[in-house]
């Protein structure tokens, strides 16, 4: 059981729906997973041939410090805020994102930005490698606790998709690659 | 890569699950891998030997399966449910 997700398999059934039982936990999990950019035009389509958009991002996570050095016009970036605010309105958190004080290349201000799921991604890299990792139901209300656990599911892959692609950008730190040469060497 | 296998094995958590919905929620998990793969292939960071371990977790990203149990599962549902 990954750690992170265990609170989604707590909960009770009450007259006014469902309430959680380990509330401070279904809350951290809010607090990280909640902003990261479902948009297409930011997280590409590979089937469309359309790349991850590394400027884009770099603009969403930076809070448009290259804005408006061309990087990003101004309905776009128009377009960047209303979605940070959906997401704030939606779930009633919006992250924080560490940035640098020294101006840094696009991939390396995402990866910056994106320091603030190492936690949580190593928290489910050592979860998922253990023997008999499984997400466990543990309530008789399978509906609701399968798409809590499938949203939060498909935004860890998503952050795991913005940092490997980050990764191998050319300016990007490498040390995804670095590390994994050092297993197989 | 090391992002890759760890996502890899986070769609595996729920690979048993037997609904429609959780093998839907495996393709969205993979379209995020392949874009990341995809990436990778056009920049040609891959080494031969990352190139065979990247084989070898696609062939089991595999889904009718998962997916024929789920309409299953749901099929037999909703019957028992129209039945009772």
């Amino acid at each position: 059981m990954h750690p992170l997700l265990r609170p989604l398999t707590k909960f009770e059934a009450t007259t006014n729906g469902f309430r959680w039982l380990d509330e401070e936990g279904v809350n951290r999990l809010k607090s990280v997973l909640t902003d990261i950019p479902l948009a297409r035009a930011l997280l590409g389509d590979w089937r469309q041939a359309r790349a991850v958009s590394i400027e884009g991002l770099q603009v969403y996570y930076c809070g448009g410090t290259n804005y408006p050095s061309g990087a990003i016009d101004d309905k776009h970036w128009k377009w960047y805020q209303n979605e940070r605010e959906a997401h704030r309105e939606y779930t009633g958190y919006l992250a924080e994102f560490p940035k640098s004080k020294d101006p840094q290349s696009p991939p390396e201000d995402v990866l910056t930005a994106l320091s603030i799921y190492d936690e949580v991604l190593a928290e489910m890299s050592e979860a998922s490698q253990r023997p008999r990792s499984a997400f466990v139901r543990e309530t008789p209300h399978v509906g609701t606790m399968v798409f809590a656990h499938h949203h939060a599911l498909v935004r860890v892959s998503h952050a795991y998709r913005l940092r490997a692609v980050a990764n191998i950008h050319p300016e990007g730190s490498r040390k995804d690659w670095q590390i994994f040469s050092m297993h197989t060497a | 890569m090391a992002d890759i296998l760890d996502a890899y094995r986070l769609t595996a958590q729920i690979e048993k699950e037997p609904f429609i919905i959780s093998g839907l929620t495996r393709a969205s998990m993979q379209q995020s891998i392949h874009q990341t793969i995809w990436e990778s292939l056009r920049k040609r960071v891959f080494t031969a030997a990352q190139l065979k371990l990247l084989q070898e977790g696609l062939h089991k990203a595999y889904l009718t399966d998962q997916l024929i149990i789920g309409i299953n599962t749901e099929q037999y549902h909703w019957t028992i449910n129209a039945v009772t």
